[in-house]
């Protein structure tokens, strides 16, 4: 697979495909230099895989969406939001930061995608921080429900609920609580 | 508040999946009902920021696994050298490891086993010590005497050979001689005997000293013959004169080791032919002194024959001396056979040197 999708334009119609396999290819393309960069510039090697998936993250997001048109490739556009996500992360860790060492030409990531990135990033933390904070059976459910999209019935069936009917009552009671949470995460954020 | 059944509508709604009618009335209830509208509005924010999150959740996961199928599976298979080395060789070196442990173990076994029969040895021949110890006093060197004698009236059971430590009737000879005696006899050259008593008796020098009791014994002058307090030396010859038959034999030979049986420093080793009748013989150096007091002979060895040092007989008399002893002796320092031939110093100590016949019930 990876010696027949290798262009730019496959990777980007196998991800609009679903195709969750391109993601391999992403991975063995450029990872690499990601990882030299961070490493050079004072970061480890987890740090490298964590800022090179989000900046796939990102990459993939946009993709997803129609709209989007990258306008150079897709290893400059990957390189770009990494180092940008990077000096981030430095900056927040330390007040000064040293020179970064570049490896590769990248291109300014623009403050509309910038904050769109940081948006997606923060809901992301914040329903992790409200189901977190929702416990157990809920969690487990909700995410059942929403992320492994099990069915009523199989969900009811998992935790023993006597009917699809107990368990949608017991979801409803789960969600209610979660958008407290999740909306009091948002107050606490705003603050 | 909302029902149970106003969520699952807006749920339905979300996820495209109320009809065309139901949809329509769906909008325009939330366009009149407000409440409605707002619920509609955080659930519809909520589901999308829970969809948003699982997407994200399991783009993730999938991008942890690549990363572990890439980085750290292909590392571990790298692994280098050794995990290669291992796959390569791991039957090779199972069956060395096997054959090695089947070594070690072997190894061990027999050494194990080796000791174990080298102290079975060392008990055997702990044990062939205590034989030749018995062999040496029953067969090597007393005379069996059991056939009768014509001059004997009551033939005795064992016989040994004696010498006088002192002219008032005290003899010596070897322990082993007169063990388990009923009575003692010493029969000197001339054929008389006399009854004797053991009044002393040495397990360690393996001696007895013996009192002869009957009254009609005619002291001696006086001994022609004295007790060496050195050590003889190796080379040396000397020589024994003993009954290991009716008659008194001589016997020759070398001083040939400074130690007897088994390294006993109290005794030397000589070699003299000796038979068994000799024990209890006396040793004597060149110049008539007497050095030992013959005492044994190694079965297994030709010519090898022991004899107790001069210097035991004199220490365990002198300890003696001091009790036991009632009328008490010298030993005689006075060497009257120095510089006399052989068979004139042999002329003049035969009448000192007897037969001791044993009598037992056996």
């Amino acid at each position: 697979m990876s010696e027949v999708v290798s262009s730019d334009e496959e990777i980007i119609q196998a991800l609009r495909n679903n195709d969750d396999r391109v993601l391999n290819v992403l991975y063995k393309l450029y990872f690499g230099s990601i990882n030299h960069f961070i490493i050079t510039n004072s970061g480890s090697e987890d740090d490298a895989k964590d800022i090179f998936q989000e900046a796939v993250i990102v990459f993939y997001q946009n993709i997803k969406d129609q709209n989007f048109e990258l306008n150079c490739k897709i290893k400059t556009y990957l390189y770009s939001v990494s180092r940008l996500m990077w000096l981030k992360r430095i900056k927040k860790a330390s007040a000064v930061v040293g020179k970064i060492t570049d490896f590769e030409g990248f291109i300014s990531i623009d403050d509309s995608e910038a904050a769109l990135m940081e948006e997606r990033e923060m809901q992301f933390s914040k329903m992790s921080a409200a189901l977190a904070e929702l416990g157990e059976p809920c969690k487990t459910l909700i995410e059942d429900f929403y992320v492994k999209q099990l069915s009523m019935s199989q969900i009811s069936e998992k935790f023993g609920y006597t009917n699809a009917d107990n368990a949608k009552t017991q979801k409803y009671k789960c969600l209610m609580r979660l958008k407290k949470l999740f909306f009091k995460q948002e107050e606490r954020l705003h603050i | 508040m909302k029902t149970l059944k106003d969520w699952e509508e807006i749920e339905l709604y979300l996820d495209a999946k109320l009809n065309a009618s139901e949809t329509t009335l769906f909008e325009q209830r939330l366009q009149t009902d407000s409440e409605l509208l707002q619920i509609f509005l955080e659930h519809k924010k909520m589901k999308e920021s829970l969809t948003a999150y699982s997407e994200r959740l399991s783009l993730k996961q999938k991008l942890e696994k690549i990363h572990y199928d890439q980085f750290v599976y292909e590392e571990q298979k790298k692994d280098p050298l050794f995990k290669v080395f291992w796959l390569q060789h791991y039957k090779t070196m199972a069956v060395a490891a096997s054959v090695s442990l089947l070594v070690a173990v072997s190894t061990i076994m027999y050494i194990n086993f080796q000791k174990v029969q080298t102290r079975q040895s060392a008990n055997f021949k702990a044990l062939r010590k205590d034989m030749d110890k018995i062999k040496r006093s029953q067969n090597a060197l007393i005379n069996n005497l059991n056939a009768p004698k014509k001059i004997e009236i009551a033939p005795a059971n064992y016989s040994g050979t004696g010498f006088a430590l002192s002219n008032n009737g005290y003899f010596i000879t070897s322990l082993h001689v007169i063990k388990d005696a009923d009575s003692v006899f010493i029969q000197n050259n001339k054929n008389q005997t006399y009854r004797a008593v053991t009044v002393f008796r040495n397990d360690q020098a393996d001696i007895a000293i013996l009192k002869v009791v009957s009254p009609d014994f005619e002291a001696y002058s006086s001994l022609p013959y004295s007790f060496a307090s050195k050590s003889g030396n190796l080379g040396e010859h000397v020589f024994t004169l003993g009954y290991p038959r009716e008659d008194m034999v001589y016997g020759e030979g070398a001083l040939s080791a400074a130690s007897g049986f088994e390294g006993d420093t109290v005794s030397y080793q000589v070699s003299i032919p000796v038979n068994p009748g000799n024990s209890g013989g006396p040793l004597l150096d060149e110049k008539g002194n007497i050095i030992g007091l013959i005492s044994g002979k190694q079965t297994e060895t030709e010519g090898a024959a022991f004899a107790v040092k001069s210097q035991s007989i004199i220490s365990v008399i002198q300890e003696l001396a001091k009790d036991s002893l009632e009328e008490g002796f010298k030993l005689n320092r006075k060497n009257q056979l120095s510089g006399l031939s052989r068979v004139n110093q042999i002329k003049m100590i035969k009448d000192y040197i007897v037969t001791i016949k044993v009598y037992n019930q056996d």
